[in-house]
């Protein structure tokens, strides 16, 4: 249903960008850091942690894959970046588990000293290297991309025909199976990977049960503080994978700022999500997508006008329905608003596409809000005494 | 005579400034059901803990069949055969009543996969042997109280429990549960398995057990059966002193109206109850009870008189005030008083101290209020006096509310809702949860409270409680009140059966 959607929005404001391989391709590059952010903050709320560090945890995934991957080589500095991140998220536990530190001061604490941190020691290992200075390092090597053999030459002609949803489906194929980076598909292993050990193992009802009730879970024999440091050290490095990503695939270098807030659209994902490792990918795809479309096309935004406007004309027959009357007064407003400024301007200023990823995810999460269900114990420190 | 399933013997256990537990001895034969009851804070719950391995005992040995079994976590004691139901039950709210049950024990096939076939059909086959039927793919937020008790016995018996500890098994449960819980536990004790349960209500406890142990300030000091005793002499073994009965009415009730509802009705939304039509009047100086299965309007009525919920049409009236309209800060400076059901949630900051505690709902009014300043010297003050008046144990009024006992938490409340000469008390519960020596205090207090004059609306399911002070019984069922009552000429069977509506048809 979105895709028909996008397919019929793409052909009214003559967009063809918006659902190109290209915006594919680069939708799913975009996409990728945020899906590991957000199984990194996953991992660290379904067992009761909130992992503000996460956006911290990047930036060392960043520096460590830089560094690590320039000396040897990108797979190295992707090992590098999982193990700093990895440190770094037994750092939190450490801080939150045995200290007893406020989660969220732990977070913060470590997002701050990350960026530091990165300064510091690029002036120290990065200073004086070939293309290296304080806030960048040398090049760094990429990590090969794959494709389907002949899938491509398949689809191509179908692309071409330009016939409406088919040739869209064709693109999209294309666009997700051509020149896809390894750590793209390790990505998609992961998800799948952390829905199975977390909904189907022993290891995994025994982490959710921390994050519900550390104090049911201690009464059976399950250790909610080691559980805990287990979930954050897996969050960790989860989060220093996505920097690695950032460092070996988005890009070919460490940049000061490069991380620019993932970490923090990937804890909102989990939100979006319903701490629920499918949906947050798909959470992560609709960011990844905008943030593809702002560096592409700035026409192609336009089209997005549209898509919201039917989005909250759907939201508001909804609120009609459940005689909800504040909501279905701010909904109607916001889909006319949005329909007027599309058949009125037809533009969207340059100011506002940048920020459009952050303006979809204070949208999408102040929407989903309604229907959430977050573990019981999230952000509650366990000690074993008040239990009794 | 075969080894007892359970032997304690000579089990100390200090805490900084207190021993819980003083030469303990408790001896429970296989396939019984033994009652450990004692006031609060007579180390009942500090016992339990030390069988199921929650707490290091100092001294003294805990025997299994005879054998001595050295108790260090609840993993020692799950081995030998031990299992608990926590009176706050643990469970996790969002996990599956099958998720729940395994945790922790978990049929593990390759790679640490959870067999959910085999663990579903072992739960429904304990289900089924000891009839007690649960639904494993059901989520436990949405059990009632009895059901997820029933899914912590189950968890226990999964886990080849041979005895049972109940702590405070009946005090979450409305009444029909608990004739289905004593059920399970005869059925449980039936089939060989040995029941320890900790209780307040006598009556059960004297319904139910074979054996009591009775247990005083840290010490057990009498060993007994149920037929060799009535629950008076119980009460008595208790709290180590004669008992204070309720007093009997002497003061005449007032003419003034305090309290009036007149043709209250709201809307119900999701799970709650509308009210109907309500017509209801406290006079001054007059105890009015509210009996009810819960459920059927008394938290809705509640939270009308109290100005949380807008009725759609009738009116509220606190003497000739009209405060229909009014919001609770205006009710509460017009002298209105609550005693929630909930301590804990409600009631107080648990982790604060009780001079803040007292603060709460006094905020705007002398003497906390000084102007935009809230006077801490005189909340300290004043919570000595309360501490003083109403006998709430404590080292200091500095100490957190989360370390007082339940009774003296309730006890602390009631001072305080007290405190600034309210004109209307509503006490939801006032003695769920408390033990003995704590529910005569609090009766001692509120017949006090109506003798000074107070229009008190009693909520309880306690029908004792509501028959031995209550000046008129009013039933609520569905939302209307159904029949009103003389606490002197009715008896807890036939108030139980307006209750329920038998008595219509």
């Amino acid at each position: 249903m979105a895709l028909l959607l996008l397919s019929a929005v793409a052909d009214i404001a003559n967009t063809p960008d918006l659902l190109s391989r290209g915006a594919v391709s680069a939708s799913l590059r975009f996409a990728v850091p945020i899906v590991l952010a957000g199984l990194g903050g996953l991992w660290a709320e379904r067992c009761g942690v909130i992992n503000i560090g996460l956006e911290g945890m990047m930036i060392i995934g960043t520096w460590m894959g830089a560094w690590a991957g320039f000396q040897w080589s990108p797979w190295v500095g992707v090992l590098a970046a999982i193990a700093g991140g990895a440190v770094f998220g037994a750092f939190h536990a450490l801080m939150t588990v045995s200290f007893g530190v406020d989660q969220a001061v732990s977070g913060i604490a470590i997002n701050v000293a990350a960026l530091g941190l990165g300064r510091f020691l690029s002036s120290i290992f990065f200073e004086g290297q070939p293309g290296g200075g304080i806030s960048q390092s040398p090049h760094v090597g990429q990590i090969a991309n794959v494709s389907v053999p002949g899938l491509a030459e398949v689809l191509d002609p179908i692309a071409e025909l330009e016939t409406p949803v088919i040739s869209d489906l064709a693109e999209i194929a294309i666009g997700m199976t051509t020149g896809v980076s390894l750590l793209t598909l390790l990505a998609a292993v992961l998800v799948f990977l952390s829905w199975w050990v977390l909904f189907r193992t022993s290891f995994g009802l025994r982490l959710r049960a921390c994050g519900e009730n550390p104090a049911a879970a201690d009464s059976l024999g399950v250790n909610p503080n080691r559980m805990r440091y287990a979930a954050l050290t897996v969050s960790g490095a989860l989060a220093g994978l996505g920097g690695a990503f950032l460092v070996t695939v988005a890009s070919s270098i460490y940049r000061e700022g490069q991380v620019a807030g993932r970490g923090f659209i990937g804890l909102a994902t989990v939100i979006f999500g319903n701490w629920m490792p499918g949906r947050l990918t798909i959470g992560a795809l609709l960011f990844g997508f905008t943030d593809a479309l702002r560096t592409r096309q700035e026409t192609t935004m336009t089209a997005l006008l549209i898509v919201g406007a039917v989005v909250f004309a759907f939201l508001t027959v909804r609120a009609i329905r459940t005689r909800n009357r504040g909501a279905t007064f701010a909904y109607a407003i916001a889909a006319v608003g949005l329909g007027w400024w599309f058949l009125g301007f037809g533009v969207v200023p340059s100011e506002f596409v940048g920020f459009a990823p952050h303006l979809t995810t204070l949208l999408v999460l102040s929407l989903a809000h309604q229907r959430i269900r977050p573990p019981q114990g999230i952000g509650v420190p366990y000690r074993r005494s008040e239990a009794n | 005579m075969p080894a007892p399933a359970i032997e304690l013997r000579g089990i100390t256990k200090r805490y900084p400034g207190v021993v819980a537990n003083r030469d303990v001895n408790l001896r429970v034969e296989s396939g019984t059901a033994h009652a450990v009851i004692g006031e609060n804070g007579a180390g009942k719950s500090t016992l339990m803990n030390i069988l199921y391995g929650m707490v290091v005992p100092d001294e003294g040995e805990i025997l299994v069949e005879g054998a001595t079994i050295p108790m260090s976590s609840p993993a020692d004691a799950i081995a030998a055969g031990i299992g608990m139901v926590h009176q706050h039950f643990k469970l996790a709210d969002n996990l599956t009543v099958l998720e729940n049950v395994i945790l922790g024990d978990e049929p593990t096939g390759r790679v640490g996969r959870i067999d959910f076939e085999a663990a579903r059909a072992r739960i429904v086959e304990l289900g089924d042997h000891y009839r007690i039927p649960i639904e494993p793919e059901a989520l436990v937020a949405d059990l009632s109280v009895g059901n997820r008790q029933r899914v912590e016995i189950i968890k226990v018996l999964y886990r080849g429990a041979r005895v049972l500890i109940l702590d405070e098994p009946t005090s979450v449960l409305v009444p029909q549960e608990v004739d289905e819980l004593l059920k399970n536990l005869r059925r449980l004790t039936g089939d060989g398995l040995t029941v320890i349960f900790i209780s307040h209500k006598l009556d059960e406890v004297l319904a139910v057990a074979d054996e009591i142990t009775v247990m005083r300030n840290a010490r057990t000091v009498a060993h007994t059966r149920p037929a060799e005793i009535t629950s008076r002499e119980l009460a008595q073994l208790m709290v180590g002193s004669e008992l204070p009965t309720p007093e009997p009415r002497t003061v005449e009730v007032r003419p003034e109206v305090g309290l009036r509802l007149r043709s209250v009705s709201t809307r119900g939304r999701g799970h709650e109850t509308s009210l109907s039509d309500i017509d209801l009047t406290v006079r001054s100086g007059e105890i009015v009870g509210i009996a009810g299965v819960e459920g059927n309007g008394q938290a809705e009525l509640i939270e009308t008189i109290l100005g949380l919920t807008d009725p759609v049409s009738g009116q509220v009236l606190f003497g000739e005030e009209d405060v229909t309209e009014a919001a609770t800060s205006v009710r509460r400076r017009l002298g209105l008083a609550y005693i929630p059901q909930d301590r804990h949630r409600e009631a107080l900051l648990l982790d604060a101290a009780l001079w803040e505690n007292r603060i709460l709902g006094h905020q705007m009014h002398p003497p906390i209020n000084r102007g935009v300043w809230i006077d801490r010297k005189a909340a300290r003050e004043d919570t000595e006096r309360i501490v003083a008046d109403s006998d709430v144990r404590t080292p200091s009024i500095e100490v957190l509310a989360s370390a007082l006992s339940g009774g003296n938490q309730q006890k602390l409340i009631v001072g305080r809702e007290m405190a600034g000469d309210p004109r209307v008390l509503i006490a939801a519960h006032p003695t769920r949860g408390v033990d003995v020596g704590a529910q005569a205090a609090i009766w001692t207090r509120l017949s006090a409270v109506r003798r000074a004059g107070v229009a008190v609306l009693l909520v309880s399911a306690d029908l004792e409680e509501l028959i031995g002070i209550s000046d008129r019984i009013l039933v609520i069922l569905r939302g209307r009140l159904v029949g009103e009552f003389d606490p002197a000429a009715i008896g807890p069977e036939d108030l139980g059966a307006a209750m329920t509506g038998a008595d219509a048809a």
